[in-house]
């Protein structure tokens, strides 16, 4: 197996509560998860709001730093790094955002944002900067003539698409997807699936693609990796995760997609009943017990660890085993 | 026979926005029924008009700018376009419910969940303030509260994104509405718990017979809770029938591509199904079909010429011009 | 992808700014304002040529008279000609407005977006000067300041602008809080933007609508502390023309000849009214909030 790309090891993120000038304990937005991602791959990280998906993204591309553990990229430890030694290495890692209105400066023509990069990579004269940006356009599908434009003279989209021009101007061996069609409607979100498709043939980037939309993320990725409350609970090549998931609350997920689909008689049934714990008091045990149909007496105790149930499929659950039969 | 069942007749509602940049064609020209407990879907993309149907229906579009200019609105046989101010107050909440996407914004964060319940079912009903109380715990446990007497005393802050989904169905139901109506209900919720709230809507309307109108652009949410379903696009609607029917078997290109654009586990396409383009601006409508510019089977006709909404067998109705007569003997 | 780029009733063309003096436009009463200031200004930068006499030149034989042909708003105690005196005491008016404001803006807008961008320490030290300053009345600091640097027109600017810079500064700050919360902030991080290059580029052109309605609605108490420092003694020093001084030497000279002051002030307020009338149409404006309705 060759060298993964960026390496997540045991890294935890927690986040001090206060409570009337006090310290009250913490959030731990992302505790111990590690994973790795390949050169070119796309790996999917889903779970429900509050899950730390988006924390741990941003954790992976050291826009947040970490309360422990190692975040390994392209061989070297950044998980320390100033912020001038990570600069030439922000050229590799580039982060394209959910919400296409508060990620581009309405201050700013589209020329401006996407050659920002260059300009603080002090990368190529002006004349140049300027081809490169048009060059970029067309490659995400938008006219280089509205080069001059403002960002909210575009529809949702098409602001999608500045921001994906953007997170490629540097040519990144990875980018981060936090969340990138959500904000879009159907029709408009599966030309941006493409699009990001697409560029991932052309240029060979890695993505990490953070999405609470399963069926997104299946479309996507190689691999999911699934995150509930802080922690990493399964993660596996896509088929693994959709026939053969050895978690509940992989199950209960798919369980949860709203199906276009007429087999049974009434498809609709919420298989895990409850709301997500506090993350400032998580439950004893494995994370998921509170709200798992299968919950037994271990689960509340014991604290399962993550582990190789099949090549390439780690589960986080005392009886991954039997629901991978 | 099918007369005595409807609850709600919509036709020909036309509610536009008159703004400097011109008239907004928010609704054109829309028509359907509502029998009694059943659920109908209305599907569309942002700005579609599905919202402002909702609005139309309360009679709650923010007007200036807005004006429901034409159509009528036909409730359990009252046109409640032409009822007064006051008599419109008395059917919002009494026969008319709604609930939106954010309950937080719907909710008073200084007043207790109990203490809104509690108020209005006094507004609506004449009874005492212990009586009312006693129905909002009675609500609270209807809609799957557990504890309901403890979250009588809390703040909307305290509570869950679908725990607050849930006082508000209870807010919408204290009053045993005839009609209610969810304008994306479970968006801003996770997936577990939308298909809680989901599951809790079918649940209520199989046992209050309240008629519901799911206003939402998730595909999947209508194909599970209603049982017909109207695709809105560009403030028309583009289809109506059953959602068996319109989902197996899409009639309108529209219908068709949207459900070929969502991703899907079980279909593996490597790409995904792309509708061009994007939704026309309202203000600056196309000629001819309002889908004309994105539409793969797009001709001549479709350019200059409105479809009309074509009846076809089995209650469907599409607004395109492949169904039409004149199409079939072009074809010929 | 062809049709949509192709199309371009689409896409709008209109700028944030275009749009924002599209709805001034509108507001009768704020454009009749803009008007006179820039009358205002027409008259302080020609002043020499308009003024009918020298604001310096006494008429002894009309000393103190009310208005009359020769002297349309009359004549001060050394038979100087009140309108001249008036038209010559906009320029300091306006350049007060202007100067102080100036010098308050930008320690302003660079105390408060270090404050609000930094957070932390550099923040609190920010914050506890500006509740320092906040904490005396701002007349009382500006006579401290004039106290110690002397009077004189450089030094009254100074003054005013180095006792106005908190106002400005506490909304920069505020608004500087919500701004780097943005994804582009983060976006430009991701970059290798430094710190210096996502103040000056990405938060204080995002604030640019803030300090234009700070600017309009300070000017006129700019305007208002220059005329209390004159009127004091403290401010601008005869021979030459400031309102604030004209209405304090005609205090002693009220029976005798109570135009003398009533012109003087009139033009104050005239002035102070169409700032205030501005900065609110403007405010109106540009608020982004009003913008979606």
């Amino acid at each position: 197996m060759n060298e993964p790309l960026l390496s997540v090891r045991h890294v935890k993120k927690w986040f001090a509560v206060r409570s009337m000038g006090r310290p009250a304990g913490y959030v731990k937005a992302v505790n111990d998860v590690s994973l790795d991602i390949y050169s070119g791959e796309t790996l999917g990280i889903v779970g429900e709001s509050g899950c730390g998906k988006t924390t741990l993204g941003r954790a992976m591309i050291r826009l947040n730093e970490v309360t422990d553990g190692q975040i390994i990229f392209n061989g070297q430890d950044i998980t320390h790094m100033s912020e001038k030694q990570l600069r030439p290495l922000r050229k590799d890692m580039q982060i394209i955002f959910q919400d296409p209105y508060s990620s581009l400066n309405p201050r700013m023509t589209v020329g401006d944002i996407v050659s920002e990069p260059f300009r603080f990579q002090k990368l190529y004269t002006p004349a140049e900067r300027i081809e490169r940006v048009k060059e970029l356009m067309v490659l995400c599908g938008l006219d280089p003539v509205y080069i001059r434009r403002y960002p909210h003279e575009f529809s949702g989209g098409q602001r999608q698409r500045i921001g994906i021009a953007r997170a490629l101007a540097l040519n990144p061996k990875f980018i981060l997807c936090d969340e990138p069609v959500s904000a879009l409607d159907v029709s408009v979100q599966s030309q941006v699936i493409n699009l990001l498709m697409d560029l991932q043939e052309k240029t060979g980037v890695a993505y990490a693609f953070i999405s609470h939309n399963l069926n997104v993320v299946y479309h996507m990725s190689k691999r999911i990796a699934v995150m509930y409350l802080g922690n990493l609970v399964e993660l596996a090549d896509r088929e693994e995760i959709y026939r053969h998931s050895a978690h509940p609350y992989t199950m209960a997920l798919l369980d949860a997609i709203p199906k276009v689909s007429f087999d049974a008689a009434d498809t609709l049934h919420s298989s895990i009943q409850g709301d997500l714990p506090s993350p400032v008091d998580p439950p004893s045990g494995c994370v998921f017990h509170t709200r798992c149909p299968h919950a037994c007496e271990r689960c509340r105790q014991e604290v399962p660890q993550m582990r190789e149930i099949a090549p390439g499929h780690f589960s986080a659950c005392h009886f991954a085993e039997q629901y991978a039969k | 026979m099918s007369e005595e069942n409807t609850l709600l007749k919509v036709s020909n509602l036309c509610t536009y926005f008159f703004t400097d940049e011109g008239t907004v064609y928010a609704l054109d020209d829309v028509s359907f029924t509502l029998k009694k407990g059943e659920t109908l879907g209305i599907v569309g993309e942002s700005g579609c008009g599905k919202s402002q149907m909702a609005l139309s229906i309360m009679r709650l579009v923010q007007s200036p700018p807005g004006k429901t200019v034409a159509g009528s609105i036909e409730l359990d046989g009252v046109d409640i376009l032409k009822l007064s101010k006051r008599e419109m107050k008395k059917i919002r909440g009494e026969k008319v419910a709604m609930i939106f996407q954010e309950p937080m914004t719907s909710l008073n964060p200084v007043l207790t969940i109990g203490h809104q319940i509690t108020e209005s079912i006094l507004i609506h009903q004449k009874t005492d303030r212990k009586t009312a109380r006693a129905r909002a715990v009675e609500m609270l446990r209807m809609v799957g509260i557990p504890l309901p007497e403890k979250h009588m005393r809390e703040y909307p802050h305290q509570l869950s994104g679908g725990m607050r989904q849930r006082v508000m169905i209870a807010i919408a139901l204290c009053c045993n509405p005839q009609l209610l109506i969810c304008d994306e209900p479970t968006t801003a919720l996770d997936v577990t718990i939308q298909a809680q709230i989901l599951e809790l809507i079918n649940d209520l309307r199989r046992r209050t017979g309240t008629s519901v109108i799911m206003i939402t652009h998730d595909l999947g949410v209508v194909a599970q809770v209603s049982k017909n379903v109207m695709i809105m696009y560009a403030g028309k609607a583009m289809e109506y029938g059953t959602v068996q029917q319109v989902f197996t078997d899409p009639l309108h290109p529209y219908t068709k591509a949207l459900l070929a654009s969502i991703p899907n586990a079980e279909e593996d396409a490597r790409r995904l199904h792309v509708i061009e383009g994007m939704v026309p601006s309202l203000a600056h409508r196309p000629d001819g079909c309002l889908f004309h510019p994105r539409c793969p089977e797009c001709r001549g006709i479709c350019r200059r010429e409105r479809p009309e909404l074509v009846q076809l067998e089995g209650g469907r109705q599409v607004r395109c011009h492949k169904y039409t007569e004149a199409w079939k003997e072009a074809e010929q | 992808m062809a049709k949509h780029k192709k199309s371009p009733e689409q896409v709008e063309y209109t700028s944030f700014y275009h749009d924002a003096f599209v709805r001034l436009k509108k507001d009768k009463v704020a454009m009749v304002c803009i008007v006179f200031i820039l009358l205002l200004a027409f008259v302080a930068i020609f002043a020499s040529f308009i003024a009918p006499y020298d604001q310096s030149y006494q008429d002894t034989a009309h000393v103190l008279s009310g208005p009359s042909a020769e002297h349309w708003l009359g004549t001060d105690e050394f038979g100087r000609d009140i309108l001249s005196r008036i038209i010559y005491g906009s320029r300091i008016s306006l350049s007060v407005g202007l100067v102080a404001e100036a010098i308050a803006v930008t320690i302003g807008v660079i105390a408060g977006a270090a404050a609000g961008y930094y957070g932390g320490i550099v923040d609190t030290v920010i914050s506890r000067i500006i509740e320092i300053f906040a904490s005396f009345p701002h007349i009382l600091f500006a006579i401290v300041i004039m106290f110690v640097l002397g009077t004189g027109v450089m030094n009254v600017f100074i003054a005013i602008g180095f006792v106005g810079w908190t106002g400005v500064a506490r909304m920069i700050r505020a608004q500087v809080l919500q701004l780097k919360e943005k994804e582009y902030v983060e976006a430009a991080r991701a970059e290798g933007g430094t710190d210096l290059a996502i103040i000056f580029r990405h938060l204080i052109p995002n604030c640019l609508s803030t300090i234009i309605v700070i600017i309009t609605m300070e000017i006129p108490s700019d305007i208002m502390y220059e005329a209390s420092l004159s009127f004091l003694g403290l401010g601008v020093q005869p021979p030459e023309a400031s309102w604030g001084e004209m209405i304090s030497t005609a205090r002693s000279y009220l029976r005798t000849n109570p135009t003398y002051s009533i012109f003087p002030g009139i033009a104050l307020v005239l002035t102070v009214l169409a700032f205030n009338l501005v900065g609110d149409a403007l405010r109106d404006a540009l608020d982004p909030k009003l913008k979606n309705l």
